[in-house]
């Protein structure tokens, strides 16, 4: 009796449940439609702006014809976290869509230099405290608004707004809400406190897309209304490919030259250029290192190499030992051969490093050439430190394969340097802990950075106040040098001021910075006006056809 | 007998499901590194990442949430996304029907190549199939799956052009397109899962086709085919059965590689994302999902091998 009940009573536990999972299946599948309010403080704004009725028509999937659309493959799969909000993009594939979307005020060149976009001129007073921004007119957000200053008041008030807890919040910091004004329709003013003599750089970041007054993260996410080249089609983060169309109304005259483009998120590298090679997609925005050689002699395929983008960084603590030391800091530098690095670890594909955030082949350098190594000078420094042969220097290496050949990087550093007797024991963690329980956490730790502006590469792990202090390095002649640069209106003489500043992290700073990668791009033959960028997260797909 | 051993079956599944939420919940949470900071990236604030915690309770004690989670899963709900804010359901459910579809491919595939080669491998012992069957699945044996789905795709997609290097079906417009697109990796699946089966099923083959029972059906008369099919298969199939269950789960939760190789939409790959993501509710609904077919693919097994013998059909 006993088991019968309980059978009976386990048997309706187990029906009721999957009549509920049944039942709750069919009223949770369209959330997407219901508004959810996720984002309270901006709900005081009316939202009527972002709900007018579209004059273009919404495209869906079915409509889109595939064979007319330029594939890109990128490497990253951001999974559910990808969104079209350029607020927050956690990674390089989230940067890239966002960009089709909509546009900055500014662009920046891969040596850093401003452009105009949305801003056809600029000027600022003589101490760069008041910049003025002078917007291109008749540029329409896909509903057929006009864009104007208003809408830029809001994006940068949005970006800066704590409340809405936005990425870009810290280097945008120098902003407050009050001095962000439009003059008029057309016209938009920044006042700062301080001066910001480099502020149309800093205002050209990756979060820095303008959006429409009042819009929030709920239509931002999947259902923006941008201003940009492409329209996203029935976006959904986890959706394989992503699709976007041709503007119809885009205000630079004759582009985007392509109908749609559409991105696969392949991460096998043997995947990637299969699909190349096969013709499924046109263009693969990063080609590991290793499968160069498969690519290379292939008539089918255009390689292009980008100038120097992300960074191999090795960043000791200059206040803790051994590497309190500036003997021994120098000593490592000095028995690291960068040209057998470059060619081992990149096969020739990056740029030789100086041990300072700025690429020698950068126009802000202070020397153009790296040093070479130096086993002799290295031994000689290390014995005035206080180590030699029979009392050997023994250092822990922590990393990762948190960029690419980050671990190969790792053992060849350890071989060269051994043969100035040093021992150093490299300790291999998951990647997906790195930045958050190693980086900064260890005193030896490897870590790399994508390419920055010097004033914001100098800053970013530097200054005494960084955010991000990887080398310890708090020195207030290197904090003098920077905030000197940062007032100084003259380009010539702020160049000048960052490459003392450099020069000082070369000579006595606590950052290896052996190499910098070159972003390796291939693209079918047939295709033509495609650019990379160094900065990863630019990829410009308005200038780019594909014949089949 | 085979409804109550179903029944039972079912009540035992569900008490295992229970233990199995709790230890999928408990790993989820102690998942090392912050969820904040890997939603948000490694430039986002502190500020935006104790509001994320706050928005989604992280500040609850363990226990308090598991109850909070049970009793929507008990609903069918299984929360949010936290990367997205999306519901589960509209996460997972595309993922899954993607799932379902290669899974049923590949083991439509799967279970003719495994009886065809054996029966013929055991028929034709130590002959000429016999030693061509042994030596390729002792390739097939040795070749990770990523090779073999690398090899496929170079012979088949990028020099002869008959398949697709990447099943994306989510643009595939008809059945057939969409079975077009997911025959490599269905194909892949079949070789991993075969390999191992047609080693197995030969051997049993075998020593059935030894027994008494068989060599008295010869003596009979019978014709040989019919000998095979109808008397040596069926109890030959049984030890193969829990393989053949096994090799149906490993289809619905462990095709990660096959799927990355092939940028196939699907489970194995969602629950990879939701764990760098560290998105705990995705992590905790797939794990219960592939569970709960676990558990069903091995008693579908257990009935089936209580059907096909007479012994166990009667006891």
């Amino acid at each position: 009796m006993h088991k019968k009940a309980f059978y009976i009573l386990s048997t309706l536990v187990v029906m009721s449940i999957l009549i509920a999972a049944c039942g709750g299946a069919p009223t949770t599948t369209a959330p997407t439609e219901a508004p959810q309010v996720t984002e309270a403080p901006a709900a005081t704004q009316p939202p009527v702006a972002t709900e007018a009725p579209a004059p273009t028509e919404e495209p869906e999937t079915g409509e889109v014809d595939l064979t007319q659309c330029i594939k890109v493959a990128n490497i990253e799969v951001s999974g559910e976290k990808l969104n079209l909000d350029p607020m927050n993009q956690p990674s390089t594939e989230n940067s890239i869509m966002v960009e089709q979307v909509y546009n900055r005020l500014l662009d920046l060149d891969s040596d850093f230099v401003v452009h105009p976009e949305l801003a056809v001129e600029w000027e600022s007073n003589p101490d760069g405290t008041v910049w003025t921004f002078h917007l291109q007119e008749g540029v329409k957000f896909y509903d057929g608004t006009e864009l104007t200053a208003k809408d830029v008041v809001y994006t940068f008030k949005r970006l800066i707004d704590p409340a809405t807890g936005s990425e870009a919040a810290a280097t945008l910091a120098f902003l407050n809400p009050e001095g962000i004004t439009a003059v008029d329709d057309y016209t938009v003013e920044f006042k700062v406190d301080k001066p910001v003599v480099e502020l149309p750089v800093l205002i050209t970041g990756k979060n820095t897309y303008i959006v429409q007054d009042g819009a929030t993260a709920d239509t931002l996410n999947y259902n923006p209304n941008g201003t940009g080249p492409f329209i996203p089609v029935d976006f959904e983060p986890n959706a394989q490919p992503h699709v976007f169309v041709k503007n119809p109304n885009y205000w630079e005259t004759g582009l985007p030259k392509s109908e749609c483009v559409a991105f696969y998120a392949i991460q096998e590298p043997t995947t990637r250029n299969a699909s190349l090679l096969s013709g499924e997609v046109d263009l693969v925005q990063l080609v590991d290192y290793a499968t160069i050689p498969t690519l290379k002699d292939n008539p089918a395929v255009k390689m292009m190499t980008t100038g120097a983008a992300t960074s191999y960084v090795l960043a000791m603590w200059v206040d803790t030992p051994p590497f309190d030391k500036p003997e021994v800091r120098q000593a490592l530098k000095m028995a690291i051969n960068r040209q057998a690095m470059l060619d081992t670890v990149l096969l020739g594909y990056g740029v030789i490093g100086d041990d300072n955030p700025v690429p020698p082949t950068s126009p802000y350098a202070w020397r153009s050439e790296a040093p070479t190594q130096d086993i002799e000078g290295a031994k000689k420094l290390l014995a005035d430190a206080g180590y030699g042969p029979d009392n050997p220097l023994k250092i822990d290496f922590y990393t990762a394969e948190y960029i690419p050949s980050a671990v190969a990087l790792a053992q060849v550093f350890k071989e060269q340097v051994a043969q100035a007797g040093v021992e150093v024991n490299v300790i291999v963690g998951p990647a997906s802990e790195h930045w958050d329980n190693v980086w900064l956490k260890q005193s030896f730790a490897g870590s790399g950075w994508n390419a920055r502006h010097p004033g914001e590469g100098l800053a970013i792990a530097y200054r005494s106040n960084a955010q991000y202090p990887e080398t310890h390095w708090y020195r207030e002649d290197y904090d003098a040098l920077l905030d000197a640069a940062n007032t100084e209106p003259d380009a010539a003489k702020r160049t000048a001021l960052y490459q003392q500043a450099e020069k000082m992290l070369t000579d006595e700073g606590g950052a290896i910075i052996p190499l910098f990668q070159r972003s390796v791009v291939a693209m079918r033959a047939q295709c033509d006006g495609y650019t990379p960028y160094a900065q990863l997260y630019k990829l410009d797909l308005r200038y780019i056809t594909c014949q089949p | 007998m085979i409804i109550r051993t179903i029944l039972s079956r079912l009540i035992l599944a569900f008490f295992t499901l229970v233990a199995v939420s709790i230890l999928i919940f408990w790993a989820a949470e102690i998942l090392p590194g912050d969820i904040a900071a890997r939603v948000l990236g490694r430039e986002a604030t502190e500020t935006a990442k104790s509001l994320f915690r706050e928005q989604l309770n992280l500040d609850l004690p363990i226990s308090q949430r598991y109850l909070i989670w049970l009793g929507g899963v008990l609903h069918g709900d299984f929360g949010k996304a936290l990367s997205s804010q999306r519901q589960i359901s509209t996460v997972v459910l595309p993922r899954m029907r993607n799932t379902f579809f290669l899974a049923a491919y590949a083991f439509l595939l799967y279970v003719p190549v495994t009886v065809i080669l054996s029966t013929l491998a055991a028929i034709q012992r130590e002959r000429f199939w016999d030693n061509s069957v042994s030596v390729l699945t002792l390739i097939g044996l040795a070749l990770p799956e990523f090779v073999i789905g690398t090899v496929l795709i170079y012979v088949f997609a990028v020099n002869l052009h008959l398949f697709p290097v990447l099943s994306t079906v989510q643009t595939a417009q008809t059945f057939a397109e969409k079975v077009w697109m997911t025959t490599l990796p269905a194909v892949t699946l079949m070789i991993v899962m075969s390999v191992y089966s047609i080693r197995m099923l030969r051997d049993s083959l075998i020593e059935v086709l030894d027994s008494d029972y068989v060599r008295m059906a010869i003596l009979k008369g019978l014709p040989r085919w019919r000998v095979v099919i109808s008397h040596a298969l069926p109890n030959s199939l049984v030890p193969a059965l829990n393989t053949m269950a096994l090799n149906l789960a490993y289809l619905i939760g462990g095709v990660v590689i096959v799927e990355q190789v092939f940028v196939y939409p699907g489970l194995g790959s969602l629950l990879i994302e939701a764990v760098f993501l560290r998105d705990a509710p995705v992590i905790e609904a797939v794990a219960l999902l592939v569970s709960a077919l676990y558990i069903l693919a091995n008693l579908f097994a257990d009935v089936m091998g209580i059907m096909l013998n007479p012994r166990l059909r009667t006891g």
